[in-house]
């Protein structure tokens, strides 16, 4: 089942904060966790995650800094700030929210089918 | 060079012609591009194989372009206002530049013994001329200029590279408006007023006419840049 390009493109910036939340990382290694995650059925575009990161960052919610990687490649690594944790609460209460009432939804008419 | 440097190196190209991204967002995407494709790799797939699916999965150029420049509108007007900068002022430069050459060409042609008229012709060649080949000669300096930064640098300039171009814009403009007063001068004294005069009118007759052509010959360029625009760009996309 493929996410639509809509839902995927509102959940980016959630789903972003809070890998971002669990420690530093970088571009690909967030596509990485994200596809593990879904086990490959949210598919990214991979190259649409960077504009979001640059977005974030600009809104002072995540910084970045450069580090050598194993290749010995200069490698951009995203780092959660204060305002991306408060960031990431308001997206959680939303989405919990977005959640319940069609949880809710659901199961009323799970009852009347 | 191996295909995947080779292959990579034509993206990467590909990429830095579009004023979306900056050299550190290049640097970014190649690495994902790389990782991507050493873990095609190591799974089995070919090089061309691990190449093309690590394409096709971190997108195509024109759609990333566009997601890229939505994040950073404000360096992509900065650009276009600094080109416009650059333009304006290059067209004054070039303009007096062709006055003081004109006026030059129609002073050696009195001391030649020409009359007013022809002088006038002269006069409005050669500014023609000139202005066409300045603004040619300028236009190639600067896009050497802007070649010679480094890829998806801001296009905008230091402060110290400001003043020295101001510096020799005034210095410019302050010869050949010098030089221009001083060959009319010159000219006046060697031809007498009313033979100058003739000059002058023959002159300010292909100074209306060129008014008027300008700008429809910069329509048609305006116009024809847009068409190739048009094709080049959709030549990118179906690569």
């Amino acid at each position: 089942m493929a996410v639509s390009k809509d839902l995927v493109a509102a959940s980016a910036a959630p789903m972003i904060l809070s890998i971002l939340a669990e420690g530093d990382s970088y571009g690909y290694a967030i596509i990485k966790r994200v596809r593990e995650l879904s086990d490959g059925q949210m598919q990214w575009t991979d190259g649409m995650l960077y504009p979001v990161l640059h977005r974030l960052e600009r809104q002072g919610q995540a910084e970045s800094y450069h580090q050598a990687s194993e290749t010995g490649r200069k490698r951009k690594y995203y780092r959660l700030k204060k305002d991306g944790s408060k960031a990431l609460a308001q997206h959680k209460e939303q989405w919990m929210l977005v959640h319940t009432t069609l949880q809710q939804l659901w199961e009323k008419n799970a009852c009347l089918t | 060079m191996s295909n995947v440097e080779k292959h990579i190196d034509r993206w990467r190209k590909g990429l830095s012609q579009s004023d979306a991204f900056t050299g550190g967002d290049i640097g970014e995407l190649e690495n994902h591009l790389r990782e991507e494709i050493a873990v095609l790799q190591r799974r089995g797939l070919s090089e061309q194989e691990a190449v093309l699916v690590a394409r096709h999965r971190l997108g195509d150029t024109s759609q990333l372009a566009e997601e890229f420049a939505k994040v950073d509108g404000g360096r992509r007007a900065m650009q276009h206002l600094s080109s416009m900068a650059m333009g304006v002022l290059l067209f004054l430069l070039a303009s007096y530049a062709s006055n003081g050459i004109s006026r030059g060409g129609v002073w050696a042609g009195a001391m030649f013994g020409l009359n007013g008229y022809t002088l006038g012709g002269i006069g409005a060649g050669l500014r023609i001329l000139t202005v066409i080949s300045l603004l040619l000669f300028g236009w190639l300096i600067l896009r050497s200029w802007a070649r010679s930064q480094p890829v998806g640098a801001s296009g905008g300039m230091s402060v110290p590279q400001a003043i020295l171009w101001f510096l020799v814009a005034v210095l410019l403009a302050g010869t050949t408006i010098g030089g221009e007063l001083l060959f009319t001068a010159a000219t006046v004294r060697s031809l007498g007023v009313a033979e100058y005069g003739r000059a002058c009118l023959v002159m300010g007759y292909a100074r209306f006419a060129w008014t008027i052509l300008t700008p429809i010959l910069a329509a048609i360029v305006f116009v024809a840049a847009g068409v190739h625009v048009q094709r080049h760009r959709r030549v990118c996309d179906n690569v």
